[in-house]
């Protein structure tokens, strides 16, 4: 037996390091990360310098990477977010599907592709991008926007067909047609199988296995990843895509209130995995491969641009979304994404097409990746360009949609009798308390409590967007963390933040920081008992004090609820902010002669 | 790949199951990781996943090296050191000597008492792991003494390297070991906040910066012919754990290591045979040195320092097993093939078993540690009662307040404000702090609250009042069991602590969190109802605060 080095000049080793430097360049000029990953192995493989081939690593890594997207691809895959636009947003979807399809084959033939690889093309360039879709509307805060929540779901409904496509594309090249028949049909009846006892899961085993896990961060954590591994071993040994199912584990754990929690604490190991991913793509490459057709490759973006911003926005037109909406809705979605990338992969590793189908599709994904990122940035720049012309075509029977996420609420991280007494006195004020708790012992009590429950640790970004934390009108935090905290109220500058912590100077730190009231238990029960102790002569007075004090101690029930008048609730000045904003849009769409959809 | 995907899932599988049960008896999880590995390992060929648990290492140990705080160490660590280094040079001596006995030659010998001597923080943090504030003393100084014996484990790997793995002279290997941890300094503290400050938060490319500096650093230490744990260890040093990064990079590290450290445990129980006698001898021999003399010495030492019994052996108690730089050690041996079969076994199996142990006497501390003083043991290692004591004679009709850092220091200071004529008395178990009570109080014990000497020192029975302020149960509960007509108060944190110590005789319980909740819900509520701005409630809360300090 021998360890070897697992470092020094391993190929694994020179990816990583080339992957840091490229995505810390990508990440200063405002770039997404995948095209810094794809950079990667296009500067270190074949095509490049030279110094990085395959290895076992980086094959093991990067299919577990892809495993892993899918998973937490599935997780995300929560059906009440896009319930209510359910409908224009499956027409859209799926007419996007379909006349995508058909002019991305029509592009192809006229490029001079066979038809075979039309049809392929046509299959891998019709999704979104969803890393950088859902990365730059998260960093402009404008997920929980109609525009957002439609993308959102347009996303959701093309993972389903990626998923299809994926289990179809495993079939491998077969000729005869009878039996592609038979493949596919065998494909499909496992598929719903590997669904079915994965939906039982989902119901009868999975909820109290998670209950029983949570206990312990690493449990929970570990039983994911074996629930992950189990399906994609599964997957594999049936000869089905890998993809496939982990993507099916991912959807029986999302509507289970650990999900978010789950999916936050999987995240580094799966973008550090998806990262030796598409570094390896290019390791495969020569140079003539990835630029074979890039004449081809840049005339179909442009062609990609133009046609499939027609069709899209038509869609949304024709589904009544107001001229904005679909405005920013489409170019949102105008780019290659790295499925595109992961199918042409899986096609040249099926044999169905040559490696220069892949190299065309990485190149497209290359130039509309970092392009797209600007135009979605500066979206609602564009938009107040064009306006002038769209607006004489704006409609008045405009679809509306109330935000799914909390509003005028009062958030709470971490639950105990001070927080629990709180969100009692809290209730009459704000529309909404949310709890945000990640102890196992609480789940069952805040379930089914009058409260809103979000299961997670404040930690993560995603939890705290959950529970929209920067918009809250009230914020109480127990984290134990000193850090979290400082986040929690970092991010809250506008809103009535109380922390309670245990060291003086970390409440002065978190004072410094922007905290409204800091509660520090030592000195609080310090003082407390100081006080106490001044009427220690007084024996009346003393005896009736300390007996009301351990009487509430003993007792369970919360203090009496003290009504508060709601009307009178004072609006923090982030929501003032907001509603400036909506009532400016009101009038400029007045003055534009068009009606508001809010 | 087939392969590994398998191993993967059937690693994962029955570390997942292990841990479910695991979680329920609130046991510890790396020998549930090794047992898995025996099981795992009748199937699979754990060669194909040697490289994958060499990663389970370098996380383990970045992420050790990036929680070491040197700042921290200077202030309360010194005694911790010296009790260490005694420690692990008196045990590891023994059992050196045991294993020449044993016929073993020098390195084998050196490896079993490596294995004896050190303990790890990396292993006792699952039971030491709470809120920094209820953290009692014992717990504080078990973990800086566990620091320093990962530290010498640190130290350890790299000699061995340097000495016995390596052909070239070891003095170059100190050398280049310095320069790397010297590279980590510079890189700490004139680098990476300026790289770091420009990604504003983006942790998927902090991430990856974090593992490039695993992997350079590593790489600079292969070069050197250096072990991978000395590379891990600088790239921990070269990244800073403070604000934001404690959340941007290193939790995002932390979850990646729980991925990687599985499949090292496992991978190491994988590599198990079925133990035969002579392994069975070196793992009683690693049993007595771990279980018996580990917790006693340090207690000993202790004690000669000046702790109090309780604190001592509850200390001691922590030492109780294998630490993890152990297992880096032996996998590393075993690679160098420099270990014997029979050693490595006996190591492994000892520390399956002792972290087990640890986890159960953990949870039994406070009943062994009574067990041992019922039968003398403490005042037999050299428990010295009445040191750091100072009560005037006359004292009399006087408060009794337990605990100085949960409120007591506040209550004094407010009470010395007010020219209160009502003498305190202060009961403290940590020295750290003894020379702060001196100088705010005029009576005060050095001791525990469990211990009844101490309390006669005190002078319970002239005593007007008992204020137990601890947050921790154990203590609470025996102020409120104490057998007396004066009347006491003690903190609790729970409705049902709450119950149980008015059952035992408490006249009266706080509950910080009602208390809490009683103060900032009135302000709360009359800044939602429009009563007051918001401004003047941020000012209410300075104002609490300030009356909490006592300087109104």
């Amino acid at each position: 037996m021998s360890l070897g080095g697992i470092a020094l000049a391993t190929d694994f080793a020179l990816l990583i390091v080339a992957a840091a430097v490229l995505s810390y360049a990508a990440r200063l000029t405002g770039q997404p990360t995948i095209v810094a990953y794809i950079l990667t192995g296009v500067v270190v493989g074949p095509i490049g310098l030279g110094i990085v081939g395959e290895d076992q690593l980086i094959e093991i890594l990067s299919e577990l990477g892809l495993g892993f997207l899918l998973f937490l691809l599935g997780i995300e895959m929560r059906f009440d977010d896009i319930r209510e636009i359910m409908r224009p947003v499956g027409v859209i979807a799926v007419g996007q599907a379909v006349l995508q399809a058909i002019a991305s084959t029509a592009v192809a033939l006229a490029l001079g592709f066979t038809l075979f690889q039309s049809l392929m093309l046509a299959l891998a360039t019709t999704f979104g991008a969803t890393p950088i879709i859902v990365k730059v509307l998260g960093d402009k805060g404008d997920l929980k926007t109609l525009y957002g929540k439609a993308d959102v779901g347009i996303l959701i409904f093309q993972d389903i067909y990626l998923v299809l496509a994926l289990a179809i594309l495993t079939v491998g090249t077969v000729d005869d047609t009878a039996e592609i028949a038979t493949s596919i049909g065998r494909v499909l009846i496992l598929m719903v199988a590997i669904g079915l006892v994965a939906y039982a899961a989902s119901k009868y085993v999975l909820p109290s296995l998670l209950r029983a896990s949570a206990a312990n961060k690493s449990t929970l954590f570990t039983v994911g990843i074996a629930w992950a591994f189990v399906f994609i071993f599964a997957a594999e040994a049936l000869e089905l895509s890998v993809e496939l199912g982990a993507f099916i584990a991912g959807l029986s754990l999302a509507q289970l209130p650990y999900s978010t929690e789950l999916k936050e604490r999987m995240r580094p190991a799966t973008n550090f995995f998806i990262a030796v991913f598409f570094a390896s793509i290019a390791l495969q490459m020569e140079r003539g491969q990835l630029l074979a057709y890039w004449q081809e490759a840049l005339l179909a973006c442009a062609a990609l641009l133009v046609i499939n911003f027609g069709i899209v926005f038509g869609l949304f037109y024709s589904q009544r979304f107001d001229m904005e909406t679909s405005f920013l809705g489409t170019i949102s979605m105008l780019q290659v994404s790295e499925f595109s990338v992961v199918l042409g992969a899986l096609a040249v590793n099926e044999g169905f097409v040559e490696e220069g189908i892949l190299g065309f599709l990485s190149l497209m994904a290359l130039v509309t990746m970092p392009i797209s990122t600007y135009y979605v940035r500066y979206n609602r720049e564009i938009f107040d360009r064009v306006e002038p012309f769209l607006s004489r075509f704006e409609r008045e029977d405009t679809i509306e949609a109330d935000p799914v996420e909390y509003e005028d609420h009062a958030v709470i991280v971490g639950y105990n009798r001070f927080t629990a007494e709180l969100a009692t006195l809290l209730e009459d004020a704000v529309e909404d308390v949310v709890i945000v708790e990640d102890g196992a012992e609480y789940v069952e009590e805040l379930a089914e409590g009058d409260h809103e429950f979000i299961f997670g640790n404040a930690r993560h970004g995603e939890i705290r967007q959950e529970a929209n934390v920067a918009e809250a009108d009230v914020l109480v935090s127990v984290a134990t963390r000193d850090d979290v905290n400082r986040r929690l109220v970092e991010e809250t500058p506008e809103t009535i933040s109380i922390v309670r912590t245990t060291t003086e100077a970390s409440a002065q730190r978190l004072r410094d920081h922007g905290a409204d009231y800091v509660v520090e238990t030592a000195g609080l029960v310090g003082t407390e008992l100081a006080e106490l102790l001044a009427t220690f002569d007084d024996r009346e007075a003393f005896d009736q004090r300390l007996a009301e004090l351990s009487e509430r101690a003993r007792s369970e029930t919360l203090r009496a609820n003290e009504s508060v008048d709601p009307a009178s609730t004072s609006r923090d000045d982030g929501r003032d902010r907001t509603r400036h904003r909506d009532e400016e849009r009101d009038r400029r769409n007045d003055e534009n002669g068009g009606e508001t959809d809010v | 790949m087939y392969d590994v995907l398998f191993a993967l899932t059937l690693i994962f599988g029955i570390a997942a199951v292990l841990l479910v049960v695991a979680a329920q008896r609130s046991l510890p999880v790396i020998p549930f990781y090794l047992l898995a590995g025996v099981l795992v390992g009748v199937v699979i060929d754990e060669s194909q996943l040697l490289d994958l648990a060499q990663w389970g290492v370098a996380f383990l140990v970045f992420l050790f090296g990036i929680h070491v705080d040197l700042g921290a160490v200077r202030s309360t660590g010194r005694i911790s050191v010296a009790v260490s280094i005694v420690q692990v040079a008196v045990v590891g001596g023994l059992a050196v000597g045991a294993g020449l006995v044993f016929g073993l030659d020098a390195t084998n010998a050196v490896y079993l008492g490596v294995a004896a001597a050190l303990s790890s923080s990396l292993v006792a943090t699952s039971y030491l792991d709470s809120a920094a504030d209820t953290r009692p003393t014992y717990a504080r100084l078990a973990e800086s003494i566990h620091f320093t014996e990962d530290v010498l484990g640190v130290l350890i790997v790299l000699s061995l390297s340097a000495f016995v793995y390596a052909a070239t002279p070891a003095v170059e290997q100190f050398a280049a070991a310095g320069g790397i941890l010297a590279l980590a300094l510079i890189i700490r503290y004139a680098v990476f906040h300026r790289l770091t400050a420009r990604l504003r938060g983006d942790s998927e490319v902090m991430m990856l910066i974090g593992i490039a500096f695993v992997v350079g650093f590593i790489a600079l230490a292969e070069a050197a012919t250096l072990s991978i744990v000395v590379g891990a260890f600088a790239a921990g040093i070269a990244v800073a754990d403070d604000y934001p990064h404690s959340l941007e990079l290193v939790d995002t590290v932390d979850d990646l290591e729980d991925f990687f450290s599985p499949i090292f445990f496992v991978t190491l129980g994988a590599l198990l045979t079925l133990p035969g006698l002579e392994s069975i001898g070196y793992t009683l021999v690693l049993l007595v040195a771990i279980v018996v003399l580990n917790p006693l010495l340090a207690a000993a030492l202790l004690l000669r320092t000046g702790f109090d019994g309780r604190t001592a052996v509850l200390t001691g108690l922590t030492l109780d097993q294998v630490s993890i730089f152990s297992l880096f050690i032996a996998i590393e041996a075993l690679a160098a093939e420099q270990i014997a079969a029979p050693v490595f076994e006996a190591i492994i199996l000892t520390a399956a078993i002792t972290m087990l142990l640890a986890a159960s006497t953990g949870r039994h501390a406070e009943s062994i540690n009574r067990w041992l003083r019922e039968r003398g043991v403490v005042s037999a290692l050299g428990e010295s009662v009445g040191k750091r004591t100072q009560v005037s004679d006359d004292l009399s009709n006087h408060v009794i307040v337990v605990d100085f850092e949960h409120g007591g220091r506040e209550l004094v200071d407010s009470s010395t404000a007010h020219e209160r004529e009502r003498p305190l008395l202060v009961i403290e178990d940590n020295p750290a702090l003894y020379d702060e009570i001196r100088e705010a109080c005029e009576n005060y014990v050095y001791g525990d609250v469990l211990n009844e000497q101490v309390w006669k020192q005190a002078q319970l029975e002239e005593a007007a009042l008992v204020v137990a302020l601890t947050p921790r149960q154990a203590r609470a509960k025996a102020v409120a069991g104490l057998e007396t007509d004066v009347p006491r108060i003690v903190r609790v944190d729970t409705t049902e602590q709450a119950a149980e110590c008015s059952e035992r005789g408490a006249s009266g319980v706080i509950y910080p969190d009602v208390l809490a909740a009683e103060r900032v819900g009135d302000d709360l509520v009359a800044v939602l109802e429009g009563e007051i701005s918001r401004e003047e409630f941020v000012e209410r809360g300075h104002d609490r605060e300030r009356a909490e300090m006592g300087s109104e």
